[in-house]
C-alpha cells in the first residue's frame, strides 16, 4: 500500500515540472497511443462478454424457418413514374421484408403498380374493426 | 433640499452597472465587457433562430450575458480559483450561480444528465452486432489526435497552452481536455474539463455543443470523401432481436467490466448503465421517466447556465479559445474520419457486408450521427435503412467517450 502512494507522488513530482519540447513530444506520442490502446482494450472486453452473453442468453436462432423461397413478388409491372417515389419504395421494402421475414439486402424494389380495388382497404378495416372488439 | 436629492441621485448613477463597467471592474476594460456580451448575444442568435442545440446553448449563452454585467453578484468565478477550495466561503459569499456551479464543480450534474440519457438509451443494435462497438472505439481516435495536437502547440508554445514556465501536468490536463470534444458528448467534456482545466470550461462547452449541432454539416463531406460509391451503397442484414434477458444482463455486466478497469470513469458510465436497466427492467416505470423528462431538464438548466457563467472576459477572451474553437472542429472531423476508415476496415474483412457509413456514426452524438449516416446512406440507395445499424456505433460512441473521459482522468488528475 505504502509502495503505491510513494509510486503516485513521484509520478506527480514528475509531471509537475517543466518538460523540454522533446520530451512532451515524446510523453504526448506515448500517452496517445496508450490511451487508443486503452480504449480500444476495453470495448473489445465488452464485445466479447457480449458475444458470451448471446450463447447463454440469446435468442436460439430459428434455422429451420430460415430458407423462404422468394415467390415471384405480386408487384412488379413496370409503370413509368416521374415524381419523387423514394419514401414509397422505402416503405414498400419494408413492408415486405417484414412479411417475408427477409433482410431488405435480399431483394429490390424495382417497380410497383397501384391497383385499383378494395381489398387491402377492407382487409384493414376487418382488421380494425376486430381489435376494437 | 434639492442638494441631497441630486447627492442621491448622482451616488445612484455611480452604483449602475453602465457606470461601473466604464471605470473598469477588477481590472477588465469596458469594451471587453462589451465583447462579452456581445458574444453571448450571437450565440443567444444562434440558439434561437438557427436552433443550435437550443435546450443547453440558450442558458449558456444566457448564463454568459449574465455573469458579465458588471456587479450583477450572481456568479464569482474567483470563488472557484486554484486548488483548494473554500466550499464555506462559496456558501457564504456565493451568489445564485455560484451555487449552482457547485453541481458542476463537484462533478454532480453529466453523471445525472447521463442517467436520463441511459434511460432513453436502446442498446439492443449494439447487442446484436456486438462487432460495431469496435466503430465506437475507433471515433475516439479523434480525442486522442487531437490531445496530440494540443501537446504539440503547447510544446511549441503556440496559443498560449501552457505558456512560459507551464508544468507538464497542466499542458497534458488542458491536452486533454480540449481532445475530449472530438468525443462530440456535451456532458463528458465538460466533466473532463471542470477536474483537468476549469478555467477553458465554457469555451470547451461552447464548442462541444456547438459542433455537436453542426454534426449533419461536418460529417457528410468527411464520409463522402472517404467512401466509393459502392461502399455507400452496401445493404446491411437485418439485425437478430434481442432478448429481454439480454437487455437486462447489458447494463450490469458493462459498468462491472468498465468500472472494475477504469474505476475514475465509474460516475458516468455507473449512471449511463443505471438508467438504462431502470428502462430495460421494466420495473421502475415511474422514476424512468422522472430520470429522463423532469430531472433531465431541471439539470439541463442549471448545467447550462452555470457553464456559460463560466465565460468570464479574461479566461473567454484569449489566443487560447480561437484555438479550442478550431482544435475542437480537428477533432470532430478526425473522429468521423476515424470511425469511417475502421468501417473500410471491417467492410474488408466482413467480405463487403458491413457499410463504412455507420462508423461515423461512432462519435456519441446519440441519435444525430446515426441518422446522418442512414440520410448518407439513403442519398446513394434509396431502399437502404441503415438507421439502425449506426445506432450500435452511436450507443457504443457514448461508452467509448466516457471511457477516453476515464483514461484522461485517471492519467491526469491527482
Amino acid at each position: 500500500m505504502e509502495e503505491t502512494v510513494v509510486k503516485t507522488a513521484e509520478k506527480v513530482n514528475e509531471l509537475e515540472t517543466v518538460w523540454s519540447t522533446k520530451d512532451l513530444i515524446m510523453g504526448g506520442l506515448a500517452y496517445t497511443v496508450m490511451g487508443i490502446l486503452i480504449v480500444f482494450m476495453i470495448l473489445i472486453i465488452i464485445m466479447l462478454v457480449i458475444k458470451a452473453m448471446a450463447l447463454f442468453s440469446g435468442e436460439k436462432k430459428p434455422k429451420a424457418v430460415a430458407p423462404v423461397q422468394t415467390p415471384a413478388q405480386p408487384v412488379v409491372e413496370t409503370v413509368e413514374n416521374k415524381t419523387d417515389d423514394t419514401e414509397l419504395i422505402a416503405v414498400i421494402t419494408a413492408a415486405i421484408a417484414v412479411m417475408t421475414e427477409q433482410s431488405t439486402s435480399d431483394f429490390v424494389v424495382r417497380s410497383y403498380k397501384k391497383i385499383s380495388g378494395g381489398a387491402w382497404n377492407k382487409a384493414g378495416r376487418r382488421e380494425m374493426l376486430e381489435n376494437k372488439f | 433640499m434639492f442638494d441631497s436629492l441630486i447627492n442621491g441621485f448622482s451616488d445612484f448613477v455611480t452604483t449602475t452597472g453602465i457606470a461601473k463597467m466604464f471605470a473598469g471592474v477588477d481590472g477588465i476594460i469596458w469594451w471587453k465587457t462589451l465583447l462579452m456580451l456581445a458574444i453571448a448575444c450571437v450565440l443567444l442568435y444562434l440558439a434561437i433562430v438557427k436552433k443550435f442545440e437550443p435546450l443547453l446553448l440558450l442558458p449558456i449563452a444566457f448564463g454568459m450575458l449574465l455573469a458579465n454585467l458588471p456587479f450583477g453578484q450572481v456568479m464569482h468565478p474567483e470563488l472557484f480559483l486554484g486548488n483548494e477550495i473554500d466550499y464555506g466561503k462559496v456558501l457564504h459569499d456565493g451568489g445564485l450561480l455560484d451555487i449552482l456551479y457547485l453541481g458542476v464543480k463537484l462533478g454532480i450534474y453529466p453523471p445525472l444528465i447521463f442517467l436520463g440519457i441511459g434511460c432513453m438509451t436502446d442498446f439492443a443494435p449494439l447487442i446484436s452486432n456486438p462487432k460495431s462497438i469496435l466503430l465506437g472505439a475507433a471515433a475516439q481516435i479523434g480525442v486522442f489526435i487531437t490531445f496530440l495536437g494540443a501537446i504539440l502547440l503547447g510544446a511549441f508554445g503556440i496559443g498560449g497552452f501552457g505558456g512560459e514556465g507551464a508544468t507538464a501536468l497542466t499542458i497534458f490536463q488542458e491536452a486533454g481536455s480540449i481532445g475530449i470534444i472530438g468525443g462530440a458528448d456535451g456532458p463528458t467534456a465538460i466533466y473532463v474539463t471542470k477536474t483537468l482545466a476549469p478555467t477553458l470550461l465554457s469555451a470547451i462547452a461552447v464548442a462541444a455543443y456547438s459542433y455537436m449541432a453542426l454534426v449533419p454539416v461536418i460529417q457528410p463531406p468527411i464520409m463522402r470523401a472517404l467512401t466509393t460509391k459502392k461502399e455507400r451503397m452496401i445493404k446491411m442484414e437485418t439485425l437478430r432481436s434481442v432478448t429481454q434477458k439480454e437487455k437486462i444482463l447489458f447494463p450490469i455486466i458493462v459498468t462491472l467490466v468498465v468500472v472494475l478497469l477504469i474505476p475514475d470513469a465509474a460516475p458516468l458510465v455507473g449512471m449511463l448503465m443505471l438508467g438504462n436497466l431502470m428502462k430495460e427492467s421494466g420495473v421502475v416505470d415511474r422514476i424512468c421517466k422522472a430520470a429522463q423528462n423532469e430531472l433531465m431538464n431541471i439539470i439541463t438548466i442549471f448545467l447550462g447556465l452555470t457553464v456559460g457563467a463560466t465565460a468570464t472576459a479574461d479566461t473567454f477572451l484569449t489566443a487560447k479559445t480561437l484555438l479550442i474553437i478550431c482544435l475542437g472542429l480537428c477533432a470532430f472531423a478526425v473522429s468521423t474520419a476515424g470511425g469511417v476508415f475502421f468501417g473500410k476496415i471491417m467492410c474488408k474483412l466482413s467480405g463487403g457486408k458491413i457499410n463504412p457509413l455507420i462508423g461515423s456514426a461512432g462519435v456519441s452524438a446519440v441519435p444525430m450521427a446515426a441518422r446522418v449516416s442512414q440520410k448518407v446512406g439513403q442519398e446513394e440507395n434509396p431502399s437502404n435503412f441503415l438507421l439502425m445499424h449506426a445506432m450500435g456505433p452511436n450507443v457504443a460512441g457514448v461508452i467509448g467517450s466516457a471511457v477516453a473521459a476515464g483514461v484522461f482522468l485517471s492519467l491526469f488528475n491527482f
